[in-house]
Formats: structure tokens, C-alpha cells, sequence
């Protein structure tokens, strides 16, 4: 390697680099629609305040708009549009993170179980009479964190059992969602008086109130981002087979479990906060992977990017198009997902 | 006399399915090349996986100089895993993992020294394409690079030609001796091809359901007696114009 010179060497550096680094016009692209998404959320709603008066508002210049307006703006609207981000970002990392442990295309909160689990968990600790501070963190992200674990580890126990082919894995998610959603059905009829409540909670639906929500998922968000974001590489050796990875010097037999807590702590602290939206963790890293690259490198920061927007926009459209009555934002989801997923399912047809 | 590179000394390895690998004893030299030759089933990879230190043994197995963390050892198994949608720059970039922390990322080191290897086996054109689009020759070369990337002094490779038509196959063979000759790499293969272990081999190990039948150079060990009695066929040697031994199966006698 010594005769390659300084030159050709910096030619290759040159040529190879663009194969290492993220792209960089489609993160700017990304982050651009976040920031769209974002701005047109805070100027639609159904109170009909000018757009000039509300950018007036955030950058604190004097508005003129009235006591109840500015409320609307940094009580409502604000905190609103962030959970909206800060939810859809944390649903499609997990979603990216169960698809590399897993090594399945095609795995999602949703499709694991997982987030059936947290389902039943969170109507565990509503209908039932535990003090909502039992733990410092409350019980229940705490109970629907279990769930979570309970679901995603049912179905891999069960997919084991059952082969170590993709079809088996989906199968058994799908085998233990049903059983944890109809343990959880079972419940909420059991307990009449708090259906309503729980049924608004299972369409999933972003109700604010204030910023609790947002204060209550933002450091479950971090912790699982940063987790995430830190084993984008052991995720790519994941993709090569335990002997590879290891003999690489990974380790995935850490790596995965350390994954699978954090993403069930994703699917866990959103669902507890919106309920149950389904498919932006299938859809998002999906998009990622067919449009710029398959590496976890780029996966991982882009998907937590682009499913904060897509849910944002996503929670626009629920707001705006029956306007002033709002759509659960899951019926949303699932209608742009539901075809997606299908074509995805059409292009990893091989896969299965 | 070249120094130890890996002593074997009565290693045995027990699987699910029972005693896999049975008492072996096999001393490797720096800078040799190693062929371990069997019929299917012989346990070939499973020794090369335990070389690689990715099953269990009991048995002694050391290495030269004593690595502990494994860091001087690259092992390539017979189907590499090729991830859909994976560059050949991503692909072999992961042969840095070994010498980054756990989580931390690749330095500026680590990309320019792919790139270099990259250059090395004229893969320099296909940094960016998907693994997927490769040849199988290709193939070859960018596993052979990302076990490079890993800057071993030992390579495990198991039938690294199995996928490949006669000319690839000897291209690759011929790469993979150059970069022996170049780095003074020590390289330890399993191979199906008879004549390409005693085209190539320093010294060449018969498996025989987990037993070594034979260890030593090509002539001593690729005898027809030995050879026919591994296949369980008869089998013919002969000497080529060039000095190697040319092995077929000797048809006369079956007729």
C-alpha cells in the first residue's frame, strides 16, 4: 500500500467518500419538511388567528393578538406540534431498530407486538385503581414499558419456536397481538365506566394538555434516541449474521438486547402519550431504506428526522380536513401506511 | 525456521450433534498457507470456525504473538452474508469494527484505509455500488478486501472459490497468495479443489469425519492411496508439465 502516492490516494479518499457520509442535500431536505410540517401546523388550526400575528408571537415581537390567542398559540398549538414530532420520531426509530435486531423488513411496534403490549399495559394501569405514582416516572409508561418487553419477547420466543424464517417471526407477532389486544378488549368492557376513555386511546389521537405530555416523553425520547443513534454501526454487522459480527469484533448478542429495550422504551413512552399509531415505525425507516440507503448509519438519524414530519403532517391533515372536528391522527396514518405497506411487501417479496 | 503462528494441539470439538472435531494437532507457520481438505461433512468449517474462535472447544489452540482480544485474526465464512442495499465502501468499512470501541464511530483512519484496500484489489470503481450488483468474482474480492480492511495478520477462509468458474477461481487464488507474499499474511482455507491445494498449499490437512487423516506438504499428503481412501473412490495423481500434482478421478479402473 505504500506505492499508492498522497495524491491518488486523496482521489480515492475523494471518490469513496460520498459512499461513507449521510447525504447531505436529502438531510437538509428532511429537516426542511420537519421544519415545514412544524410552521404549517402552528398557523392551520381551527381558531383563526392571522400567520403574520403568529411568527410575530414565536419571535417574541409584539402580535397584538389577545391574552386567550397567545395561549392558544404556546399552550395548545406548540406543545402539540411537538409531541406530534418528538411521538413520530420515536415510533420510527424503534421501528428501525426492531427491523436490524430482528434482521426482518418488515418488523414494526406494531407487527411485534410490542406495541399491543404497551396497549394493554397502559389499560392495566388506567382501569385499575394503582395510585398514578407509584414509580417517579409514573405507572402508566412504567406498565406499558413491561407490556412492551412482554410482547416483543413473546414473539420472538414464539417465532423461534416456530423457525428462524421471517414468515414465522411476523406470525407470531401477529398471533400475540391479537391475544394481548383481546386480553385488553376483555378489560375494557370488564370496566365500562373507563371504555371511552380507552377506546379515544387505542385509534391514537395527539390531545395535549399543556406540556405534560411533552415533558413526559422528551427524556424517553432522548435516552432511546441517543442508545439508538450510538449502535448504528453494531446494527449494520447485525445484518451479517452473528458469526460475521463477531468475528468483526461486534457484539450482538449485547447489542440486540440493548436494542430491544430501547426501542420497547420508544414504543412504550409513545404509545403511552398518543395511543396506538400505527405504522409510521414501518413506514418511515422504509422510505430511508429504499430512497437512500440501506446502511443504519443514514437509517437511524433520518428516520427519527422524517417520522417527526410525518406524523406532524400527518396530525395536520387529522386537524384540518373535517375541520373544526378532528380525525384520530391513526386513521391518517394507517391510510397512507396500509398502501405503503403493501408495496413494500410487494418489493421485499423475496424476503418472506 | 519461520516462527509459530498457531499451534492445535489435540482440539476437539463437541456439537449438538456430537463429536464434530476429534483430537487434532496441527502447527501453522507464519506466512504459510494452510488447506484443509475433506469430503462433505468432514468438519472443515466447524475447525474453521473454532480457529476463528466462534465455537467452543476443549483442546489447546494458541496464537502467535498471543492476541487476546482476537484482534490479529479475520475470518471469511464460506457465504458471506451480503446485506440488500449495502455498498461495497459500507461492506467493507465494517472490517474496521474490530479495532473501534464498541459504539464509536470510523475516523477519517479508518475511511482511508478502506479506500486504500479498496485500490489495492481495483475495487476503487465499485466503492459505491450495491453488494447486490456484483459478480461472483467481485464478490470474492470485496470480502477479500473487508477481511484485509481488518489488517489481520491471520486469514480464515473458508472455500473462498467454491461459487466460482475455473478462471475466477484461480484469479482469486492467485490474489489471495500475492497478498500473502505482500503483507507475509498466514492463511489457513478450506478447499474442495484438489488441485488448486497442490497448486497453492504450503501444507495440507485431510479431514476425515472430524479426524485428520493426514497432515504435511502437498506431495507427501496427496497421494492416490490417501486421497482414495478419504473419497472413499479411486483416484489418480499425476505430475503436470509445470512440476504441480494434477489429481483426477482415475476412470479407467472404475470401467
Amino acid at each position: 500500500m505504500a506505492s499508492i502516492t498522497k495524491s491518488s490516494a486523496d482521489s480515492i479518499q475523494h471518490a469513496t467518500s460520498q459512499a461513507f457520509r449521510l447525504p447531505r442535500f436529502a438531510t437538509l431536505l428532511i429537516a426542511a419538511l420537519l421544519l415545514g410540517c412544524g410552521l404549517a401546523s402552528m398557523l392551520l388550526g381551527a381558531a383563526q388567528i392571522p400567520s403574520i400575528a403568529i411568527i410575530a408571537e414565536l419571535l417574541h415581537i409584539d402580535s397584538g393578538l389577545t391574552k386567550t390567542e397567545v395561549t392558544i398559540i404556546w399552550q395548545w398549538r406548540l406543545p402539540r406540534v411537538l409531541l406530534g414530532m418528538l411521538v413520530g420520531a420515536s415510533l420510527a426509530l424503534a421501528g428501525a431498530a426492531y427491523q436490524g435486531v430482528f434482521r426482518n423488513p418488515l418488523a414494526d411496534p406494531f407487527l411485534l407486538g410490542a406495541a399491543a403490549g404497551a396497549g394493554l399495559g397502559a389499560t392495566l394501569a388506567i382501569v385499575s385503581d394503582i395510585p398514578q405514582d407509584v414509580t417517579p416516572l409514573g405507572t402508566v409508561p412504567v406498565v406499558a414499558f413491561i407490556g412492551a418487553l412482554v410482547g416483543v419477547s413473546l414473539s420472538a420466543a414464539l417465532g423461534r419456536a416456530a423457525g428462524r424464517s421471517t414468515a414465522a417471526l411476523l406470525l407470531a407477532g401477529v398471533a400475540t397481538a391479537a391475544f394481548l389486544t383481546a386480553c385488553q378488549t376483555f378489560l375494557m368492557h370488564h370496566y365500562m365506566t373507563s371504555i371511552q376513555a380507552v377506546y379515544s386511546w387505542i385509534i391514537g389521537r395527539l390531545v395535549t394538555s399543556g406540556w405534560n405530555e411533552v415533558n413526559f416523553i422528551t427524556p424517553y425520547f432522548v435516552v432511546g434516541f441517543g442508545i439508538i443513534l450510538l449502535h448504528r454501526r453494531e446494527l449494520d454487522l447485525l445484518r451479517l449474521g452473528d458469526d460475521e459480527a463477531v468475528s468483526l469484533g461486534g457484539h450482538p448478542r449485547r447489542s440486540r438486547l440493548i436494542l430491544i429495550l430501547a426501542a420497547s422504551l420508544l414504543t412504550a413512552s409513545a404509545v403511552s402519550v398518543s395511543g396506538l399509531i400505527a405504522f409510521v415505525g414501518i413506514v418511515v425507516p422504509h422510505l430511508i431504506r429504499l430512497t437512500l440507503g440501506s446502511s443504519y448509519r443514514i437509517i437511524v438519524p433520518l428516520s427519527a428526522i422524517a417520522g417527526g414530519a410525518f406524523l406532524c403532517l400527518a396530525d395536520l391533515l387529522a386537524r384540518n380536513i373535517l375541520a373544526p372536528a378532528e380525525l384520530p391522527i391513526g386513521v391518517i396514518t394507517a391510510f397512507v401506511g396500509a398502501p405503503f405497506f403493501a408495496l413494500i411487501l410487494r418489493l421485499s417479496r423475496q424476503l418472506l | 525456521m519461520t516462527a509459530l503462528a498457531i499451534i492445535v494441539h489435540n482440539l476437539s470439538v463437541r456439537l449438538s450433534r456430537g463429536l464434530v472435531i476429534s483430537h487434532i494437532d496441527l502447527c501453522i507457520r507464519i506466512g504459510e498457507l494452510v488447506v484443509i481438505i475433506g469430503p462433505n461433512g468432514a468438519g472443515k468449517s466447524t475447525l474453521l470456525r473454532c480457529l476463528a474462535q466462534l465455537v467452543p472447544h476443549q483442546g489447546e489452540l494458541s496464537y502467535f504473538p498471543d492476541t487476546r482480544k482476537l484482534l490479529n485474526l479475520a475470518y471469511v465464512p464460506q457465504r458471506p452474508m451480503l446485506p440488500t442495499g449495502m455498498t461495497v465502501a459500507e461492506y467493507v468499512l465494517l472490517g474496521r469494527s474490530r479495532h473501534l470501541h464498541w459504539l464509536s464511530a470510523e475516523t477519517y483512519h479508518d475511511r482511508y484505509l478502506v479506500a486504500q484496500t479498496l485500490e489495492q484489489l481495483d475495487l476503487e470503481q465499485h466503492a459505491g455500488y450495491l453488494l447486490e450488483e456484483l459478480s461472483g468474482g467481485e464478490v470474492q474480492r470485496v470480502v477479500l478486501a473487508r477481511a484485509l480492511a481488518q489488517q489481520a495478520s491471520i486469514l480464515v477462509l473458508d472455500e473462498p472459490t467454491s461459487a466460482l468458474d475455473l478462471g475466477h477461481q484461480m484469479q482469486v487464488m492467485q490474489l489471495i497468495d500475492s497478498l500473502r507474499h505482500q503483507y507475509k499474511l498466514t492463511i489457513v482455507m478450506a478447499l474442495h479443489d484438489l488441485n488448486t491445494a497442490a497448486r497453492f498449499a504450503d501444507q495440507v490437512m485431510l479431514l476425515q469425519q472430524g479426524c485428520c487423516m493426514a497432515t504435511g506438504s502437498p506431495d507427501e499428503v496427496l497421494t492416490e492411496a490417501k486421497l482414495s481412501r478419504l473419497y472413499n473412490t479411486p483416484i489418480q495423481v499425476l505430475t503436470g508439465a509445470d512440476g504441480h500434482l494434477v489429481v483426477s478421478l482415475a476412470m479407467a479402473e472404475i470401467s
